[in-house]
């Protein structure tokens, strides 16, 4: 047995040196600068294209040059923490800028500070709740996180080692290198199965995204469940649909039986009305039996945070303690509960508390979701949980499309918490950050994205329509927020799959029966994402395997890692540059 | 049959159940269908530029009514897939059972890694470098120690992690919480120890071994009392 490290006398230390730089004024200032820079460009690039962009390694990369250049004795932790916040400030961007357009665009008459309200008291919830799961998340489960890996990657760069370097710098090289030809001649998808004359209902079709590759090869054999529920959901029951002739048939849809856009039709009839519903439903139902199954666990971290004021020991001392976050969501409780109050002019206060109450645990169970999709796949449910959300809202209020936007936007910022927190946690954790400073950094700082967000919407709307409004000026046509009219709309004739809902939450239940955890989560996931995207991320889970047996586990660490990171890394800055020299063009 | 078979086998016929309740739980009701097939159209007109004709909007059902009509055709097909989930569950579960004490991970992947005995090493190599420490200048060092943090993590906290799941079965959620949140909690000290050699600060670099090594004493705590 070896010696009690306390019988040994200290070892000497160094009395001239500073303090080790972690959550210091400099890392806030910078932080809080980045992410609202990338905010308000992430809120106009979101109206523009319908999508966001994750903002992590940017920050991560500014964060290295300004801190190495200008600040004495910065340190690698130090930037994690200037990456903590600035990507929880720039994630109010994709909440409110996918949920409150819709808003604008029909015409709705709305508070703004409900709306301001709501997306905080959303910030806040997201975080907390997420809290208590990272032991369970991080540290049992070992979820992947590639994304956090990634940042991870880039903030050990000074001491990776060369070959590391190079590996991360040969990733970066190619997925650039490739996503610039996608970019430049709209080259996005090799359908591989079209051009061998495969019908359509049976795809086998490959994104150009060396991301999802990347993210594939960092998930390993544990990406294999994601994969096959995309087998399973596009090579099983869409050729058995298609055959059993349960999709609109040519003369329903007024075409001649060999038209070519009849498969198209029935594929758009396939996807949108039958898999994606049905994988909604099945996320939501793995969600909850992802809850049953971690409640030893989730009561194991509660234990130990509730602990932390007074042992010490544990990790207490590492997390924000249990009080803290205890207060907080009451707190964000209490901002949702007025959101609500002063969206509604209808509605009792009773139905107000309701509202709010269905919002802050439906706000748990998707983050739930959310947060174990992206530590495996590095893919977010966002809009579909969103949706659901939204929809719930809307029932509530007894068909109030402002009630349902405004708790929304709450739900749809919170949940976009969830996941950023905990694969900023994963980064932190891989480089040994404080749980607890990352936690309070963007505890505190995380709700300045919402007036940046809400702020630059306003800006870029102008009523008289030269901006996203009617006549669309501008050529801001805000996809999300359009999409989410529709579906109002559609709410509104009674048009819910609610079916769908619940036959995928049964699946997803039984699912949780499965000795794999997330089972459900992942299949219902590759039911709710076009095959291309999981077919190039089963190419990564595929080459991980064959590496990993081949040339062992420990290789894996030293090779794969950084060279997937560098694959992330690249595709996500090419994206972004390429997003902001197609606009200002 | 091996355990592995079992496995496999049970993998299959989740899967069929899996198929069977996805596939009947994608149809869609004849109303339902209907409205689907107008929404199509419709969008289809409006892509090829050509004006929509007056059809009659089709009735969509109430969400309540359409999940009746969904079950009243789809129960039984659906109820049989869950049975096979179900089935299939249990048997994957008894055969992870066996197939985690026959080779760690459940996978068939990894190497059995006994936690105690290296536990143990990881104090044992901490200690060394303290040692180290009392007769060297600290701050000289910070280059080997990066080096040797890097060598434990991948020679022995490694292959401890890849285990968990056999670690789990053999001592319970709980045992396992209270055994592996310091390992985990000593892993991030470590890793930080790490990112302090890097930046050449060696104070917190030897702040953040010692908090290491108490955390990889607890963990041994528990697992030794475990084990006697």
């Amino acid at each position: 047995m070896s010696s009690d490290l306390t019988s040994l006398p200290p070892p000497q230390k160094n009395t001239g040196e500073k303090p080790y730089r972690e959550l210091t004024l400099i890392s806030v200032i910078l932080g809080v600068m980045i992410g609202a820079l990338m905010n308000a460009a992430f809120v106009y690039i979101a109206l523009k294209l319908g999508f966001s962009l994750g903002g992590s390694t940017v920050a991560a990369i500014i964060g290295f040059g300004v801190l190495r250049a200008f600040v004495d004795g910065s340190s690698i932790i130090e930037n994690n923490i200037n990456q903590t916040i600035a990507s929880g400030v720039n994630n109010a961007s994709a909440g409110v800028v996918f949920t409150l357009p819709a808003l604008f665009l029909m015409g709705a008459e709305f508070s703004p500070w409900s709306a301001m309200l709501s997306a905080v008291a959303g910030t806040f919830l997201g975080i907390v709740i997420i809290i208590p799961l990272r032991k369970q998340m991080i540290e049992f489960e070992r979820l992947r996180f590639p994304s956090g890996i990634a940042v991870a990657s880039l903030l050990r760069s000074p001491g990776a080692g060369a070959r590391q370097a190079k590996l991360l710098a040969a990733g970066f090289i190619i997925a650039t290198f490739f996503h610039v030809i996608s970019e430049v001649t709209g080259f996005s998808d090799l359908n591989l199965g079209g051009s061998l004359g495969i019908p359509p209902y049976f795809p086998i079709v490959l994104g150009v995204s060396f991301a999802s590759v990347g993210a594939g090869m960092l998930a390993g054999g544990g990406g294999l469940p994601f994969v096959a529920g995309g087998v399973l959901a596009w090579w099983i029951i869409s050729p058995m649909v298609t055959q059993l002739g349960w999709l609109p048939s040519p003369e329903a849809l007024s075409l001649p039986a060999n038209d070519p856009k009849v498969l198209e039709l029935q594929g758009a009839a396939l996807y949108k009305a039958m898999l994606r519903p049905l994988g909604i439903g099945t996320l939501i139902g793995g969600a909850m039996a992802g809850v049953v199954a971690s409640l030893p666990a989730l009561r194991g971290a509660l234990k130990s945070l509730s602990s932390a004021a007074q042992t010490g020991v544990g990790g207490g001392s590492d997390e924000l303690t249990a009080k803290s976050l205890g207060t907080a969501a009451i707190s964000a409780f209490g901002l949702l509960f007025i959101a609500a109050i002063m969206a509604s002019s209808t509605l009792s206060i009773m139905e107000c508390a309701l509202i709010a109450v269905v919002g802050f645990l439906w706000l748990i169970l998707a983050g739930l979701v959310v947060a174990q999709a992206t530590g495996v796949t590095d893919i977010s449910p966002l809009s579909g949980m969103s949706l659901i959300g939204v929809t719930l809202m809307y029932f509530l209020s007894g068909g109030d499309s402002v009630v349902a936007v405004i708790l929304g936007v709450a739900v749809c910022v919170g949940i976009g918490q969830c996941a950023d927190m905990m694969s900023d946690l994963k980064a932190g954790h891989l480089i040994g950050a404080s749980p607890r400073s990352q936690q309070l950094a963007q505890l505190c700082l995380s709700w300045v994205g919402v007036p940046v967000a809400v702020g630059v919407l306003y800006l870029l709307w102008t009523p008289d329509g030269g901006g996203f409004g009617p006549g669309a000026a501008s050529g801001l046509s805000a996809p999300q927020g359009d999409a989410l009219q529709g579906i109002l709309k559609g709410l509104a004739s009674g048009d819910a799959p609610l079916d769908k809902y619940i036959s995928g939450a049964i699946i997803g239940l039984s699912l949780g029966a499965f000795p794999i955890s997330g089972l459900g989560v992942l299949i219902g996931l590759a039911m709710y994402l076009p095959f291309s995207v999981t077919l190039t991320y089963a190419v990564g889970s595929v080459i991980a395997i064959g590496l990993e047996r081949s040339k062992g586990r420990s290789w894996m660490g030293s090779n794969v890692v950084p060279f997937a990171a560098g694959l992330i890394i690249g595709e996500a800055l090419t994206s972004i540059t390429a997003v902001l020299i197609r606009l200002s063009v | 049959m091996s355990s592995a078979q079992i496995q496999n086998l049970s993998s299959l016929i989740v899967a069929i159940g899996v198929g069977l309740c996805a596939t009947f739980g994608a149809q869609l009701t004849p109303k339902t269908l209907d409205a689907v097939t107008a929404d199509l159209v419709s969008t289809h007109q409006l892509k090829e530029g050509q004006t929509s004709e007056s059809r009659p909007t089709p009735e969509v059902e109430e969400p309540s009514a359409r999940v009746m009509t969904w079950w009243s055709r789809a129960a039984l097909p659906f109820g049989g897939g869950l049975l096979l989930i179900f089935l299939g569950s249990m048997m994957a579960r008894r055969a992870k059972h066996a197939l985690i004490h026959l080779t760690g991970d459940g996978e068939g992947g990894g190497a059995e890694v006994n936690l105690a005995h290296t536990l143990g090493v990881v104090i044992r190599t901490l200690d060394e470098i303290f040692k180290r420490t009392q007769s060297e200048e600290w701050s000289q060092l910070l280059a080997e120690i990066k080096i040797e943090i890097e060598e434990i993590q991948t020679s022995h906290l490694e292959p401890l992690i890849e285990n968990r799941e056999r670690i789990k079965a053999e001592l319970g959620m709980e045992l396992f919480i209270d055994i592996f949140g310091p390992i985990a909690q000593g892993e991030r000290k470590l890793n930080r120890a790490w990112a302090a050699c890097v930046d050449k600060h060696s104070n917190e670099a030897v702040t953040s071994l010692q908090s290491a090594y108490v955390s990889f004493q607890s963990a041994l705590q528990g697992a030794v009392q475990t084990e006697s």
